[in-house]
């Protein structure tokens, strides 16, 4: 019954239904840019070597990565992202079919979005062809080729899609069901890139404009009462479901806002936000990426970018903004979509101009006072979506109106009877604009040089990871013992420039591919650990250091991993990198470390043993020395003959404030040495059960993770373990006692005989905005059920009455 | 951020300013002529251009008609095509920034053509 009442629809509707094939056909397209069994890596790519991996991981707010950090934010990947790349990966599926699937899927919901938004505004017949023309060109214009592929954007994808539900839900006046459903969509639909919070406003604000514009122009009181109260259901169900990643990232949030009040990250952000601005004719016309015609040491960023700069292709660039002119003086300018969206283009193209003219002065003042280009300092990624939305709803306008113009002139002046060949002659007029905008204009899309292959200096995108990762990983696999591992030449910041297979492929990304081949943390960016292991990366070769392996050890760092299949041109005097030397230069250095002993070599990689290392992951310290000047003067006491990791912590004092240094005076220097027996269990990224025996004195207690005040101790006298619950009611070891202890991580001095504990007892290290995410997670999920049970109960009402009638 | 974890350093400074100079090294006489060209053809289109920008302004103003500042925009896009496709970027930017003024002009008088028509003060057919 149901098959034949599709199938009756499917007939019913049979033009829709073409369209939404050849749509389906276009997205498709990714699948040209593949070469053989090669994954396409770069940017800023979100794509894990590991689904299941990455599920673990975003599951929890604290990431074990590196030095660990706080990752509360990236919660927001587990549904549907996560959930469906550990799927994958527990189906067997290779990571390049996944990576074709996921393309494929984000291109196809980037054409449909934008179909259903045109069927949504336009009601008339021309809508279909508003719709093909305004899919075809969402997916293939200039930014969409820029900033969403290689990497797969949903928040790009999700925009029309979000504002076609909205209008939708308005012009139908529908009520508080329709917005269930519609939040639900969008749970599936939007919620992996509010990783990034500023995408969930923007998507929020998509929906406000046009709630203030649907208010401005809408004749009845009536119409505005239904569009406040829908909107405010909409506004409830949404936080409610998506509590999950709110709750915990709010944390992340917050530190984000605190970090830009300090004027230099401040600064760099604002820089940032100049450098992401683009000038009103790159704006206009889609040109929005600082990147396009850049390049480094000779080697174009996007080497297909050149023919931009040619005649043909200047012209042809204004192109699409003449074409999204037009339907402001057509008959179509008063429908309130092409209104709407014109304004939209108009506002989104003030703000992507950035500092540049016209009222260059203005926006900086506006975006220094509200403090904004911190949200939106990458334009071109943020509001460069909105202009492309804009722009492709009004040139499908212009050309259904050009269509229609051409038929109606020439169906007057061509004699009956031959009214296919006014029609031909007037789809004419659609095929050639959408062929030079979308096939011409956008041709690396169809390809595929949109990945780029390896240049003198850059490699290329597409890559095979060599065999020998896989037997580090395997050897590194088979060592017991809590270690990590760092990994040379390093980043300051973050990236990657790997050099594979001779060069027919490698990877230069945001995000480091080999994280994920390696089992143990691997620390492989100077901002890890409060940019700790930046600093003692740094030192390594300064002064003739011949035991930076003590340095290292800090970091409880048992091997030296040296990257010798790095991208060594792309590096070799490089400011973003910490030591920008050659690979013989490395060799060399390494090889005059005491306490450094090459161990293995695998391929293009050297394991280096550090025989300095001695398991610290968490350690009690009866000695504490605090130091006066920074982190180069700890470094100094680390890497003397009289320090010996794993037993003494060391404080920075300008880490500690006031009233902790004012503490730490009053510490008796003579409160003895007794070792403290200490066993742990790591539950999880975010908790440790620490077992306390023979605490006779006070001690420190070293957890080797990044600092964050949300790691919380609490003491259990009766050996118990605190769950997520009590975390929030539990009295914890107080802030004061909770120190920046060696550079970098987390101690808490523990006094047994103050907190009443005893000589045996347990302390439960938890990383705190962990119960956020679990309480956020009841919260979405008992409202998820809700939702689903309400609209199945609901259906089936309905069915019912509809029997009884 | 796509691959800016490059960034523009003092290095990529370097390499693009001796890219530049190389290119300009290379500057053909017919590159040279066109240059003028461009020059000549920028000057010759703000001359015309002015008046009429002058005009549409006017009319816009007065009249408060949407359809001449898009129309003004439009052909200002038009000009700009030309004008990036001879070389001019320059004057092309400018003209840019010209045609945007002209279409957010538009876009707003039209905006307010349709709250007017909302309240009843205006019908569909007038606009």
């Amino acid at each position: 019954m149901w098959g034949r009442a599709f199938l009756g629809w499917m007939v019913l509707h049979r033009g829709t239904v073409l369209d939404l094939l050849l749509i389906l056909l276009c997205s498709l397209v990714p699948l040209l840019w593949f070469r053989g069994d090669s994954l396409i890596y770069t940017g800023d790519i979100n794509f894990p070597l590991s689904g299941t991996r990455f599920l673990t991981d975003v599951s929890h707010g604290w990431s074990a990565g590196g030095l660990g950090k706080p990752c509360s934010r990236d919660i927001a990947n587990i549904f549907p992202y996560g959930l469906f790349l550990a799927s994958c990966d527990a189906v067997g599926l290779s990571l390049v079919v996944v990576q074709k699937i996921v393309w494929c899927l984000v291109f196809a919901y980037t054409g449909l979005s934008m179909y259903f938004l045109c069927r949504v505004l336009i009601k008339e017949n021309t809508g279909r062809i508003v719709g093909l023309v305004a899919a075809g060109f969402y997916m293939f214009n200039l930014t969409a080729l820029m900033d969403m592929h290689p990497i797969p954007s949903f928040y790009y994808a999700s925009l029309p899609l979000i504002l076609a539900m909205f209008v939708f839900g308005l012009d139908g006046r529908r009520g508080a069901k329709y917005a269930l459903v519609m939040c639900l969509v969008c749970l599936v639909a939007c919620t992996e890139w509010y990783v990034t919070p500023t995408f969930a406003v923007l998507h929020w604000a998509l929906i406000l404009a046009y709630f203030g514009f649907y208010c401005l122009t809408t004749r009845d009181n009536e119409a505005r009462i239904h569009a406040l109260k829908f909107i405010s259901e909409l506004a409830v169900f949404w936080v409610l479901l998506n509590m999950f990643w709110i709750a915990p990232g709010i944390f992340g949030i917050s530190n984000t806002w605190r970090e830009s009040s300090v004027a230099t990250i401040g600064e760099l952000w604002r820089d940032t936000w100049t450098m992401h601005s683009a000038s009103l004719l790159n704006g206009i016309r889609l040109q929005l990426s600082w990147a396009l015609h850049a390049g480094y040491k000779g080697d174009a960023y996007f080497p297909w970018a050149a023919i931009y700069s040619t005649r043909g292709f200047q012209f042809l660039s204004l192109l699409a903004p003449l074409l999204a002119c037009v339907p402001l003086l057509t008959r179509q300018r008063m429908q309130r979509g092409v209104l709407f969206l014109s304004i939209l283009a108009v506002g989104g193209l003030f703000l992507i101009k950035g500092p540049n003219p016209p009222a260059g002065e203005l926006n900086s003042w506006l975006m220094g006072v509200t403090r904004l280009y911190v949200p939106l300092r990458m334009m071109d990624q943020k509001i460069g979506p909105f202009v492309v939305l804009a722009y492709a709803f009004l040139i499908g306008c212009a050309i259904s109106a050009g269509y229609e113009f051409l038929k109606s002139i020439l169906t007057k002046t061509i004699p009956n009877g031959r009214k296919q060949i006014a029609r031909g002659v007037a789809l004419l007029s659609v095929i050639c604009p959408v062929v030079l905008l979308m096939g011409v204009y956008a041709w690396p899309l169809w390809t595929g040089d949109i990945a780029r292959s390896s240049g003198d200096v850059l490699p290329s995108d597409r890559i095979k990871v060599p065999a020998y990762y896989y037997d580090a990983a395997q050897s590194l696999e088979e060592q017991d013992g809590d270690f990590r591992l760092l990994s040379l030449p390093m980043p300051m910041v973050a990236g990657c420039a790997y050099w594979w297979n001779g060069g027919s492929d490698g990877c230069a990304a945001f995000s480091d591919p080999t994280t994920w081949l390696l089992p143990k943390a691997t620390v492989n960016n100077g901002a890890s650990g409060l940019g700790l292991a930046g600093s003692i990366a740094s030192e390594l070769g300064d002064n003739g250091t011949s035991n930076w392996g003590k340095a290292v050890a800090l970091l409880n760092v048992k091997y030296v991993i040296l990257h010798k299949d790095c991208a060594w041109q792309l590096i070799e005097n490089n400011a973003r990198w910490s030591s920008p030397w050659s690979e013989e230069a490395y060799e060399e250095i390494l090889g005059q470390q005491s306490d450094l002993k090459l161990d293995q070599e695998y391929g293009d990689l050297a394991l280096y043993e550090n025989e300095s290392w001695k398991a610290m992951h968490v350690y009690a310290a009866s000695n504490a020395t605090a130091i006066d000047d920074g982190i180069s003067g700890m470094l100094r006491v680390a890497t003397s003959d009289e320090f010996t990791s794993g037993e003494s912590v060391l404080l920075v004092s300008e880490q500690l404030n006031h009233s902790q240094k004012d503490f730490f005076l009053s510490l008796d220097a003579n409160q003895g040495h007794d070792s403290v027996s200490l066993s742990y269990r790591r539950v999880d990224a975010t908790k440790y059960q620490v077992t306390v025996s023979n605490a006779t004195r006070p001690f420190f207690l070293v957890l080797s993770e990044t600092y964050d005040s949300g790691w919380k101790a609490y003491v259990n006298s009766d050996g118990d373990e605190t769950n997520w619950i009590g975390a929030f009611f539990e009295k914890s070891v107080s802030g004061d006692r909770h120190f920046t202890a060696n550079g970098y991580a987390n101690a808490w001095y523990i006094d047994p005989a103050e907190l009443e504990a005893g000589e045996e007892f347990s302390i439960t290290l938890y990383y705190q905005p962990q119960s956020l995410f679990y309480l956020g997670l009841v919260i979405s999920g008992l409202t998820f059920v809700g939702c689903v049970g309400f609209l199945v109960w609901d259906w089936r009402r309905g069915r019912r009455l509809k029997t009884r009638d | 951020m796509l691959v800016s974890w490059c960034g523009i350093g003092e290095e990529e400074e370097d390499s693009r300013q001796e890219i530049e100079s190389s290119v300009k090294e290379r500057m053909s006489v017919r590159e040279r002529l066109e240059s003028i060209g461009v020059f000549a053809l920028g000057a010759l289109a703000l001359v015309v251009l002015a008046p009429l920008i002058i005009l549409a302004i006017a009319i816009a103003v007065l009249f408060r008609e949407p359809r001449i500042a898009v129309g003004m925009a439009l052909a200002l896009l038009l000009v700009t095509a030309i004008t990036l496709a001879v070389g001019g970027k320059g004057v092309a930017e400018e003209l840019a920034v010209y045609a945007y003024l002209f279409l957010a002009a538009g876009a707003i008088l039209l905006l307010k053509r349709r709250i007017l028509t909302t309240q009843g003060r205006k019908t569909i057919d007038e606009n």
